[in-house]
């Protein structure tokens, strides 16, 4: 059995049998999120999966069973993480949630979370519809789209990258959940990323969103998939030997020395650093009602919120001690002064 | 005359707010039992605002509804101001208003004062004017008061220091009313003498302040929130000695206060943050209460410590969001859906307020549940005089959680299972390195070892072993405060309310001849003192500040077999309470029905 760099095999990074429908996308994500968390060499007691409600959430019970998980509120994911995280700085905080959970119920905490940019990792497993109560559309439904009885969808979708970008976010992927070539790289990637990196996976849902009517479905995702490029990761430890930069591949620097490798496919001028370019591609996407997958925008010059909030940055909020915290007496006496 | 209140009728916006405090903290340093009530409207500028201070000389300071003076600089409510009068009392108004002579009686003797043209003598700024007009009538009622020049202006200097051209101004401004008064107005108070020794070792603070001192110095170490009145100077006062008293050397934060988006995320952080092992604290008011409901319920059920401070308005709804109550307790108590009950509790002075800072962070994490804290806005945000707080320094109460080390000598770890029988199972926190550290916390049925269950079994005595923590835990939480002396009837009160229920039994008992028995709730499930109080006493009249009685219902709820003793008393107009009210209220009652 071959093991990581920590010495730790893969199974260990396995958790519960998923009790989700078989052939859900869901459970193809948590397979890729277990490949990419044992190929970055991700300490299992630091991981902490932190999750709200629905199907996507349930999952953060099937992958690394040593660790910590959170399945919480339904819409809260996004404040409980950070508040889970500004204590912690240490943990590794891989984030899972839908579509009903960050697109509606949760939107407020899911724009402010990527406003405060928290270090995180921030994963919504995205169908178009609330599966855990039986089919209905959830607000990334795209217009026109229909549920299972053939009811179309009168209203705008809420593209999630499109918002997470209008919301400050620093790192933007969509991919979908069949593309393990695609989504191990980019979850990777996200691992290194020092703000909230936010991947949109579109993981189709085989009982309520498989039909002809669903832009969600396995046959619609493979015939509408746009994919702006063929992506690699590479680890902080492994030199770059070949000069990738030869026009058709471009190299985004993590901010921990480790790089993606981006091999241009659709649009050989598209660039991820460049903001108002990847606005434009990600709402004309939302226009033709195709999925455009890839690294969409990467903003390396990022300030976390441990950063900007000046928490102590060599030992965690909750490992600090009474003695170390506590003011002394006669500050309590100083204070007292003022009041008389 | 061994008891004065008097009312200063402004509107809001016009600066009063530091002219009244530098008032009140002049007749503190006299040596005067005071209190300062600031009955304000939910606005920015130009409605109607009261500021009452009374001065007694047994300590008996809770707000009262009759007055002797009043200082009128709001024309428009001139008629309603002098509505609280009793007959005898005097009126200074300002004469620079247009108002209706007639209006005023021959029960009231009356002065005008130019207010404005002689602030206009000070300073020619329309902006510098508004504010300088205020500090006229504390010259003028300095005089009435006799307080020395010297004194007022020691406090204006401490008041706002730092800031000399300020300080200057303010000084000439006291003095000008000062003047003025002595020349021109022809009454003076005939007050007692106070005893300057009187508050050599006391405070005057507001609650909130307490309250975030208290925090601070009980150990939290993260807060978020949403801003609300009356509770957001707990989250400003937090985050403002915080970042002196809990940056250290390096300039680096030991803490982190996060204002939320919305309650619903500024508790959900909380138990982010509880979770992960911090001692996490989200201040708020009812609105806010309300909407964090849901995460309540996780807080009780997934057993993750947390701590709400509910700083209490009038409600329901948006309500009198600048006025008194203690309307959330029933709320509180079984916040969130299904079966829960969460310790509550309930300081009732500014010392309190910073005691149960500490205490409501240690049982959070002792008993690894949600306590509500339930102040109000009457101790939140007026000033009230206080023993000198102090921190008694002893080691937090981090509760059960288990080490790397701890985990090496057991043979396995479940997150939910009862081994000391005290309903407290013990936990780890994320980050643990360990391999059987992890658990999977979950706001579903589950097993001792945290896995899904649907098995009514298991459900069942998981919902009664978190039945039995909870009620286990009453003796430990801070026990009533009582008084009692073997009389026949008691009064009841909790939080904010005390200071007029001592005062009502001492009206009793000096006018009436009726003794008492005194008895203040500090925390909920009720303390076994609580019932024993109960039981010894024929008649027990429970005050509320709501209209519900609702402390009276939760008693009845417990111990039903005090209905026929039980009597509620309740209070609900937005105002603190009133003495007199309550023992003419009692006095009523006891009338009625004499057994």
């Amino acid at each position: 059995m071959s093991e990581n760099a920590l010495g730790i095999e893969k199974k260990s990074y396995k958790g519960s049998p998923s009790t989700l429908c078989v052939g859900c996308g869901h459970d193809s994500i948590t397979q890729h999120l277990v490949s990419a968390l044992y190929e970055t060499n991700t300490p299992p007691h630091l991981i902490t999966k932190i999750s709200g409600i629905g199907c996507s959430s349930k999952t953060t019970n099937y992958f690394v069973n040593q660790a910590h998980g959170f399945n919480s509120i339904h819409g809260r994911m996004a404040p409980v993480a950070t508040g889970a995280k500004v204590a912690n700085k240490d943990l590794k905080i891989i984030g899972i949630s839908g579509d009903g959970d960050s697109a509606s119920i949760g939107l407020g905490g899911f724009v402010h979370l990527l406003r405060r940019n928290v270090p995180m990792v921030y994963i919504v497993e995205n169908n178009g519809v609330y599966g855990l109560t039986k089919g209905q559309f959830s607000a990334t439904a795209d217009l026109g789209s229909t549920v299972k009885s053939g009811a179309p969808n009168y209203f705008e979708s809420v593209d999630l990258c499109a918002l997470a970008m209008t919301s400050g976010a620093s790192f933007v992927a969509r991919a979908f959940s069949g593309d393990k070539k695609q989504l191990v790289p980019l979850i990777s990637a996200a691992l290194h990323h020092k703000g909230t990196a936010f991947i949109d996976i579109i993981s189709p849902c085989v009982t309520f969103a498989n039909h002809e009517g669903s832009t969600k479905s396995f046959n619609y995702v493979k015939s509408n998939k746009l994919d702006l490029q063929e992506i690699g990761f590479v680890p902080q430890a492994e030199e770059v030997t070949a000069d990738y930069s030869d026009g058709e591949s471009t190299l985004v620097k993590m901010h921990d020395g480790s790089y993606l490798k981006l091999t241009k496919i659709n649009d050989k001028n598209y660039d991820p650093l460049n903001y108002m370019t990847a606005m434009s591609k990600v709402k004309a996407a939302q226009k033709e009602q195709s999925i455009l997958t890839g690294l969409i925008y990467h903003d390396p010059e990022t300030e976390d919120l441990l950063t900007k909030e000046n928490i102590l940055k060599n030992k965690a909020l909750v490992h600090t001690s009474q003695k170390d915290f506590q003011p002394k007496a006669d500050s309590l006496k100083n204070i007292m002064n003022r009041y008389r | 005359m061994n008891n004065f209140s008097f009312t200063i009728s402004t509107v809001n916006g016009s600066g009063s707010q530091s002219a009244n405090n530098i008032l009140l903290k002049s007749l503190f340093r006299k040596g005067y039992p005071v209190s300062g009530k600031n009955i304000f409207p939910s606005n920015i500028a130009g409605l109607p605002t009261t500021y009452s201070i009374r001065i007694n000389k047994e300590g008996f300071t809770s707000f009262e509804n009759e007055k002797q003076l009043l200082v009128s600089m709001n024309a428009s409510t001139l008629k309603q101001d002098m509505s609280t009068l009793k007959k005898g009392s005097v009126i200074i108004y300002n004469s620079n208003l247009k108002i209706d002579d007639s209006i005023f009686s021959a029960h009231h003797q009356s002065f005008g004062v130019p207010f404005k043209n002689l602030a206009r003598e000070i300073s020619k700024s329309p902006n510098m004017v508004k504010f300088l007009t205020n500090m006229i009538y504390v010259g003028v009622l300095s005089h009435c008061l006799d307080l020395e020049v010297d004194h007022v202006h020691q406090v204006i200097n401490d008041s706002f220091a730092n800031k000399p051209a300020v300080v200057e101004n303010n000084q000439k401004a006291m003095l000008a009313g000062y003047e003025y008064a002595k020349e021109n107005i022809d009454f003076k108070v005939d007050l007692f003498k106070p005893d300057t020794s009187k508050n050599k070792d006391k405070v005057l603070i507001d609650g909130n302040t307490a309250s975030a001192l208290g925090l601070i110095y009980g150990g939290c170490n993260f807060m978020s929130w949403y801003p609300i009145t009356p509770s957001s100077s707990v989250a400003e006062q937090y985050e403002k000695y915080a970042k002196t008293l809990l940056t250290t050397d390096e300039n680096q934060s030991q803490f982190a206060c996060l204002q939320a988006e919305d309650e619903l995320s500024a508790i959900s952080m909380v138990l982010g943050a509880g979770w992960s092992g911090a001692r996490a604290v989200t201040p708020t008011s009812g609105p806010g209460l309300s909407l964090m409901a849901e995460a309540a319920g996780l807080s009780y059920f997934a057993e993750i410590p947390a701590v709400i401070w509910d700083v209490q308005r009038a409600g329901p709804s948006t309500g009198l969001p600048t006025r008194t109550m203690q309307g959330d307790l029933s709320s509180a108590y079984h916040l969130s859906h299904g079966d829960t009950e969460h310790i509550v509790l309930i300081p009732g002075t500014p010392a309190e307020c910073f005691e149960m800072g500490e205490i409501s962070l240690n049982l959070s994490e002792e008993l690894q549940t949600l306590v509500i804290v339930l102040s109000d806005l009457d101790l939140g945000m007026n000033q009230w005089i206080s023993p000198e707080i102090e921190c008694q320094f002893q080691p937090w109460k981090r509760g059960k959680v288990l080490q790397k080390e701890d985990l090496e000598k057991l043979e396995s770890f479940q997150r939910y299972e009862d081994i000391d029988k005290d309903g407290v199972c013990y936990r780890t926190l994320p980050g643990t390195n360990h391999a059987s550290a992890g658990y999977f916390t979950r706001g579903t049925g589950h097993d001792t070892d945290a896995s899904y269950s649907e098995n009514p079994e298991v459900f069942e005595a998981l919902l009664q072993r978190l039945k039995f923590k909870i009620e286990n835990a009453k003796n430990q939480l801070p026990a009533p405060q009582v008084q009692d002396n073997k009389n026949d009837v008691g009064i009841l009160c909790y939080g904010s309310s005390e200071p007029a229920a001592l005062e009502a039994l001492n009206i009793l008992k000096r006018e009436h001849k009726i003794n008492c028995d005194y008895l203040r709730i500090k925390a909920l499930p009720f303390h076994d003192q609580v019932q024993d109080f109960l039981t010894h006493h024929k008649k027990v009249f429970v005050i509320d500040v709501n209209r519900d009685g609702q402390m009276h219902r939760l008693i009845l709820q417990k111990f039903p077999q005090f209905w026929n003793s039980l009597t509620s008393i309740t209070h609900f107009n937005g105002l603190p309470v009133d003495a007199q009210d309550l023992s003419q209220n009692i006095l009523t009652h006891l009338s009625k029905d004499p057994s």
